[in-house]
């Protein structure tokens, strides 16, 4: 079992983007916005493809949204 | 918790609960009113179960508030029909027991039930296929799989808990009424369900803190 966490700036990059709501993201990503709440608390490490549809929500790379601990 | 607000189905609940649970000790108390406690006991079942049935079908899907938890009103939906199933079996079970019917004709009835329920399933497993736009995120579906593997181990558990525990105080040479059978059943079924329903509920919970 892996005791990585998984950081992110999903918050800071929500108020910098206009002050974006979470239901905002969670529809711009295509999921629930209590799976955006999860994430952004760090409570839920997100696949791969949603990672990378966060990312591009706020027109980032992978890497400046998601770091690993 | 809004549905337990309506008040005829309350009443109505609570009539079949104290009914059901009126009974039951009457069923295991040899002697006394041996007919009344199956009887008593599975009018009240088939009151709840009537009731739980009028509810759900009464809330129409325009009642759903726009971002309502997906997760909690599946668990919710789940939690209430197989209370309904197990309470509507208990009552099947008990009065076909209180009737003591059996032979072909029987044989024969339980076979469609269980045909019915098969030919059920492959239905609304072609139809989930063709859902365009998936019901769950990738949260969702892997707490719903986490709730699911919860909920089984703890059917496991309570199979070979069940086991033991009749096989220790009967015996291998002992004998059990047939009725005790489906009854097990059902039990570790509302025990596993139950178990699955709050560990969603808890997951839900969770995610909206």
């Amino acid at each position: 079992m892996s005791k990585d966490r998984l950081n992110n700036n999903i918050r800071r990059l929500r108020f910098d983007a206009d002050e974006m709501t979470q239901q905002h993201l969670a529809d711009k990503v295509g999921v629930t916005r209590q799976t955006i709440i999860a994430t952004e608390q760090g409570r839920y490490a997100p696949s791969l493809p949603l990672a990378i549809k966060i990312a591009r929500a706020f027109g980032k790379t992978v890497e400046e949204v998601f770091q690993l601990e | 918790m809004n549905w337990l607000k309506d008040k005829t189905f309350r009443i109505l609940f609570l009539i079949g609960i104290a009914l059901f649970l009126g009974g039951m000790p009457l069923i295991f108390v040899s002697g006394i009113g041996s007919r009344i406690g199956p009887f008593i006991s599975m009018t009240g079942g088939g009151v709840i179960g009537i009731a739980i049935a009028l509810k759900m079908q009464s809330r129409s899907k325009a009642d759903r508030k726009p971002h309502e938890n997906n997760l909690k009103r599946k668990a919710w939906k789940e939690f209430l029909s197989l209370v309904a199933f197990s309470v509507f079996g208990f009552f099947i079970y008990g009065f076909l027991t209180y009737t003591d019917v059996k032979g072909i004709p029987m044989l024969i009835g339980c076979l469609v039930m269980v045909a019915s329920m098969g030919i059920g399933i492959v239905i609304s497993i072609f139809n989930k296929k063709k859902q365009p736009i998936p019901e769950f995120d990738e949260r969702e579906f892997y707490l719903l799989q986490r709730a699911a593997s919860i909920g089984s181990s703890c059917f496991m558990f309570y199979a070979v808990a069940a086991m033991l525990i009749a096989f220790s105080l009967i015996g291998g040479r002992g004998s059990v009424p047939m009725w005790s059978i489906p009854a097990a059943l059902y039990t570790g079924l509302l025990f596993s369900g139950t178990v699955q329903f709050l560990v969603l509920i808890h997951y839900t919970k969770e995610s909206d803190e």
